[in-house]
């Protein structure tokens, strides 16, 4: 089936996606980026430049290198908008059956064949890339834009070769790649701050329609003013620092034009940041180099003004909407500017709701156009929507730890099964306690139900296999079933509403688990310190019993010793002391488990000697041997009690 | 105001099943075919996924470092101009001789990751797919501001230059 294009023509930036296997993704063009400049230029020699191509000639070649064509398509001579880049624009804009025409060369095209070139190139790029012919797209445009506007851009598509399926608001693509869609009556703010334009819009979701309740804006506000604010300042602190002014230095200009952006995209994660350019310039008492340091909050008073400007059309688009911010109830982030932390917090602030960023604000809109395409398309169709878990489910093993078998995220239906044992001797049942959530301990997390498997032969703690099953299916009920591998026996119990928890509950026990991560690995670390100490213990113990007179007593005093030093420190809140005594005891253990395997090998050669026909020693060693046995063992009740 | 419609598909009520629960006749056959063919499909799907992820680890693991790469380039670049600017009497010293030497390790490092730097000539034409202008107006390569370098044939950086 051919696949629909979904492209977010920009203003500054076009990028591109398709639905594969029923998710969208971003197609990359020719050069490797992911998204275009919405770029048009004819060279000197009448060759047509599209894209990162014609950005790179843009300086040597202004009035024949075409840029925000969006600004002007689909608009009438007259149009503020229009009148306003005339004397903005290094290129000629004229007048054309009431219509603009921009001049390219020696040639006057209409803006939506300038468009029509981008198109194409993201066209051909496409194909080259999907190895396909694409002939159908669907285009997306912002809210604000007329009947007129529409029919431009749509022309613009089919002038490329492309069967436009349909126009679509970019807000509305963006909410689709949320999908918000499927949010039926909900109320949806689109914050899009990009490189040179900032939009508001409001959304209400219908039964089948995503509706455009109201949208404002600034058509000239946008990533690069930003960008100019920290410009002006490096060349401002620069010029007081060494008395030079770098603004007319073509390259050191460029050079601080990347610092800048770094620096800006630095302070989204970090609270400081440096700007290093050495021998930025040269005067005659020799190289001058450039090192300031930025921190936010100097970047949030340099541009704290242009976020606030934001806000006003918040207020209006509201107001036309004829709602309050208590009234929305999703808001989402679009443009990259959206990625800098001030941004989130005033947007957060205003509408007092966590913003959605989660999916990258540079590529949301172009990724929920090709999800408007694969509906079209009817590539959605035949995809089975299946669900995650929404939480990790586990048990509760020894010393009271958490042990995930479906980790959160994981797409169900799905199943997982592993391998547990006893904790100790002649243990004769295990509780299999259902534990989800995201925390380390299992009494932290919430309790889904828990279930008796017994009759277990007695042996010693470690050898009994019991397999435990996860199963989830694709209705999210879980299935856990226990079976003791020796006797076949089992156990299972069926939980329906396993993922009955709301949006909010899920969050909330992520978040829980994020802020005490720290302290629940330290936690475990603890009771697997313990757990650890325990085993050796257990099994040194047990190798002197069996080694009986096999081993002097004065090879067996330190290691008594340091037994008991163990046991001592074993329960103790000490995990460093346990630790080393536990290391202590392995290694004295060490040399008695030498000095039996040498014995045994002197015992062996003997025998050997008498009965060659005997099987060798070494099979019976592996028999014993369970490999598949995990670590980590079932709690018994006693172990319940303990903790 | 603008709305937008959208079409999900309809899901195929036909043969299955009657709506009005007067009779509910089920074509078991033909039920069995819709989800084998499903089935088929999906492992389809999973199959082409497989070969398509092979496909993109493959270029990843070619262009992965040319991110990592891309943040040494400046380095080199002012190590460059630094040189440009040993004192007069410092010219012989060994220690700048050293120096010398850590940016001959830093070419090499680019050079066995397949990073070659892009030659250009005073006077060369112009061309937009090697060259970046920074300054001037013109069809000619009057300086290089910025060395430009390509990595397994893909331009990571064009070549910074004045034009005339």
């Amino acid at each position: 089936m051919p696949k629909i294009l979904g492209i977010d023509l920009g203003t500054t930036n076009s990028a591109m996606a398709v639905v594969e296997a029923g998710s969208p993704k971003i197609v990359e063009n020719k050069e490797g980026a992911r998204t275009t400049p919405s770029m048009v230029a004819i060279s000197k020699s009448n060759e047509r430049l599209v894209g990162l191509l014609a950005k790179r000639q843009a300086v040597t070649n202004p009035e024949n290198t075409l840029f925000s064509i969006k600004r002007l398509i689909g608009r009438r001579f007259e149009d503020e908008e229009v009148q306003r880049d005339i004397k903005l624009m290094p290129y000629k804009i004229e007048k054309s059956n009431g219509g603009v025409k921009v001049k390219m060369g020696d040639k006057s095209y209409t803006p939506q064949e300038i468009s029509a070139m981008i198109l194409q190139k993201l066209k051909a790029d496409a194909e080259a890339k999907l190895g396909e012919t694409i002939t159908e797209a669907v285009i997306t445009v912002p809210a604000y834009f007329d009947d007129s506007q529409r029919k431009a851009t749509k022309e613009a598509g089919e002038i490329a070769g492309l069967t436009v399926k349909r126009i679509i608001n970019e807000p509305t693509a963006a909410a689709l790649a949320y999908g918000f869609d499927k949010k039926k009556n909900e109320k949806i703010a689109v914050y899009d701050l990009g490189g040179g334009t900032f939009d508001i819009s409001i959304l209400e979701v219908g039964d089948d329609t995503v509706e455009v309740k109201s949208t404002h804006g600034d058509t000239h506000l946008g990533g690069d003013d930003f960008d100019q604010k920290i410009i002006s300042w490096i060349l401002d602190e620069f010029k007081k620092d060494q008395g030079i002014d770098l603004s007319k230095d073509s390259l050191a200009l460029q050079r601080i034009k990347e610092a800048a952006e770094k620096a800006k995209v630095e302070l989204s994660t970090a609270m400081e940041t440096e700007i290093n350019q050495p021998f930025i310039t040269s005067d005659a008492s020799g190289p001058k180099h450039m090192v300031m340091k930025l921190t936010r909050a100097k970047l949030e008073e340099l541009v704290g003004d242009l976020v606030e400007k934001t806000l006003g059309p918040c207020k209006y688009a509201l107001e036309d909407a004829k709602l309050s911010t208590s009234d929305i109830n999703e808001v989402v982030m679009v443009g990259g500017m959206t990625r800098m932390p001030l941004v989130m917090q005033t947007v957060e602030k205003f509408f007092a709701k966590l913003p959605n960023a989660t999916v990258n604000p540079d590529e949301v809109v172009a990724l929920g156009a090709a999800i408007q395409g694969g509906v079209l398309s009817g590539d959605v169709k035949d995809v089975l929507l299946l669900d995650v878990t929404p939480l990790t489910v586990g048990i509760e093993t020894l010393g009271g730890v958490r042990t995930a078998l479906i980790n959160r995220n994981t797409t169900v239906p799905t199943s997982k099964s592993q391998v547990f044992s006893t904790a100790a001797d002649n243990q004769p049942s295990v509780e299999i306690h259902v534990l989800q959530g995201e925390r380390e301990m299992a009494v932290d997390n919430k309790t889904l139900g828990r279930f008796m498997l017994d009759g277990i032969p007695p042996s010693p703690r470690g050898v009994p296999q019991i397999e435990v099953s996860f199963d989830i299916d694709a209705n999210g009920i879980l299935s856990v079933k226990a079976k003791d591998k020796a006797t076949g026996k089992e156990q299972s119990i069926r939980i329906e509403a396993s993922t009955g928890l709301s949006k909010e509950e899920v969050e909330k026990m992520a978040k829980d688990a994020e802020a005490h991560a720290e302290e629940d690995k330290k936690k475990k670390e603890a009771v697997e310190a313990r757990n650890l100490a325990d085993t050796l213990v257990y099994t040194t113990e047990k190798a002197l019993r069996e080694a009986g007179e096999k081993i002097s007593a004065d090879k067996k005093k330190p290691v008594e010793e340091k037994i008991e030093a163990l046991k001592k420190l074993k329960d103790s809140d000490d995990i460093a002391a346990i630790k080393k005594a536990t290391e202590e005891l392995s290694q004295e253990a060490q040399k008695i488990g030498q000095e039996l395997y040498q014995a045994a090998q002197a015992a062996d050669k003997a025998k050997a000697g008498e009965k060659t026909e005997e099987k060798p020693p070494s099979t019976e060693a592996t028999e014993g041997k369970k490999d598949d046995v995990k670590e980590g063992e079932v709690v018994d009740d006693k172990d319940e009690e303990k903790k | 105001m603008q709305s937008e419609e959208k079409k999900y598909p309809e899901t195929d009520k036909k043969g299955d099943k009657d709506d009005k629960g007067k009779k509910i006749e089920i074509d078991y056959k033909k039920l069995a075919e819709k989800y084998l063919d499903s089935w088929k499909r999906c492992q389809a799907d999973f199959e082409n996924f497989k070969k398509d992820q092979a496909k993109t680890r493959e270029e990843f693991a070619k262009y992965a470092k040319m991110d990592v790469i891309e943040q040494i380039l400046p380095v080199l670049d002012n190590f460059e101009v630094s040189l440009e600017h040993i004192p007069e009497k410092e010219k012989d010293s060994a220690w700048v001789a050293g120096i010398t030497h850590i940016k001959r390790q830093i070419e090499d490092v680019l050079k066995n990751n397949n990073v070659e730097e892009i030659v250009v000539k005073i006077g060369d034409k112009f061309d937009p797919e090697i060259h970046e202008a920074v300054v001037g107006k013109g069809e000619k390569v009057k300086k290089i501001l910025q060395k430009g370098y390509r990595m397994n044939g893909r331009i990571m950086r064009a070549v910074r230059v004045e034009v005339a």
